[in-house]
């Protein structure tokens, strides 16, 4: 899809994922949190400790990556807007590829 | 009184396997009824829906847990909150992603309602979450009040509570299943020429773009009855509206702080009905035309 005349979809995908990423490791990281504060730490601790350290790297990755792929989106739909837009004309919002390759096979 | 107990360790493992068997959902339903809208146009909409629902369900969260949250911060824990699997909310998340979907439809021009694919992976996350939930008991906030009914369940404090979780699962099940018998009224022919998903047409056997979808669906869904005539959308309006009074409702029975005579979860309940609806009075007035149909 171009939003503003840019590709977009590797943005989209990248952000879920990263989104996802976020969410699965904040959770268990909050579970690590939780066993460490009780009794269940027992002998598990010397796995349950690097474990955590690796969820907490993995959230705060993610995060700065969903701040850093937001702007970088941003940035990207503004220069699109401007190097790509048609001489005198309206920019076209949504004129993707996928539609003129339909509309062509639909008239063939 | 049914002995449960609180085992807090279970509610990050059933949360992730409420996400994986939602996309799975998700996945199939795409797979099978094929989609309106182009799969780079989808993914934007999912990432709307991501991001809106991770940030709505967080600060639902925290403004719930607003006391507590204050107290972490005059006592320096506040880091360690925020890592807790708590203060994330459904109802947060819900209405935090239908705003970041709307607003990626609008900045991409989208005017298709994309939201249909979501309604029944919605209703099995949600589902597969609350198992986690009851699991967690008094570690989650979402607990029931006291009660002395046969079915109470004692969340490790030997008192008696409403399974309010269970009353969920069992709701979403009868909402799924409402869900799952709109008929899909849309025209998947975005999908037409993308030999990845299937669209109705060629599902049926029937060869691609000798049908128009609206009218193959049109023909399919004749026998349906009541709702034979669901426009584009009403899934994922009927699951939205569905959950949100039925929370509403059900945290009556759920012991938290109130505002104003309700909690913060009702409010926003309260408020995502009322945009729903003025949402489908702007529709009824023909401000949310498709572009593609």
């Amino acid at each position: 899809m171009n939003l503003f005349g840019r590709e977009v979809s590797g943005f989209a995908k990248v952000m879920v994922i990263l989104v996802a990423v976020f969410l699965v490791a904040s959770g268990l990281c909050g579970m690590q949190l939780i066993l460490a504060n009780t009794s269940m730490k027992g002998g598990s601790g010397d796995l349950f400790l690097p474990l955590g350290v690796v969820e907490l790297i993995a959230m705060l990755l993610s995060a700065a990556g969903i701040v850093l792929v937001l702007i970088a989106w941003g940035i990207s739909a503004a220069v699109g807007n401007v190097s790509n837009a048609p001489e005198g004309g309206v920019q076209k919002l949504m004129g993707s590829r996928e539609q003129e390759k339909r509309d062509d096979e639909r008239e063939l | 009184m049914i002995p449960i107990g609180s085992h807090p360790v279970w509610h990050p493992v059933l949360e992730t396997l409420a996400y994986a068997v939602g996309f799975g959902v998700y996945r199939f339903l795409r797979a099978r009824d094929g989609d309106i809208v182009d799969e780079p146009q989808r993914w934007t909409v999912l990432a709307g829906a991501a991001v809106g629902a991770l940030v709505g369900s967080r600060v639902l969260g925290v403004a719930e847990q607003w006391p507590t949250v204050e107290q972490a911060w005059r006592s320096g824990r506040l880091l360690e909150l925020l890592l807790s699997p708590g203060g994330k909310t459904i109802v947060g998340g819900l209405l935090g992603g239908w705003m970041g979907v709307e607003l990626v439809k609008r900045l991409s021009g989208i005017r298709r309602r994309t939201g249909d694919l979501f309604a029944l992976p919605l209703c099995v996350g949600i589902a597969v979450g609350r198992v986690g939930c009851l699991l967690a008991g008094l570690a989650d906030d979402t607990y029931g009040k006291a009660t002395s009914l046969p079915w109470a369940v004692n969340l490790g404090d030997g008192i008696g509570r409403q399974p309010v979780q269970v009353y969920e699962i069992l709701f979403l099940v009868i909402l799924a299943v409402l869900v799952s018998n709109i008929p899909v009224s849309n025209i998947p022919v975005a999908n037409i020429s993308d030999s990845s998903i299937p669209v109705a047409s060629s599902v049926h056997g029937l060869q691609p773009g000798l049908v128009t979808g609206h009218d193959f669906s049109r023909a399919e869904n004749a026998h349906k009855g009541f709702w034979a005539s669901a426009p584009e959308g009403a899934h994922f309006r009927v699951f939205l509206g569905g959950y949100l009074l039925w929370r509403f409702a059900i945290d009556f029975m759920k012991p938290q702080p109130l505002v104003a005579g309700l909690n913060l979860i009702q409010w926003s309940c309260a408020a995502g009905i009322f945009f729903l609806i003025v949402g489908e009075m702007r529709m009824g007035k023909g401000k949310h035309e498709p572009v593609r149909a």
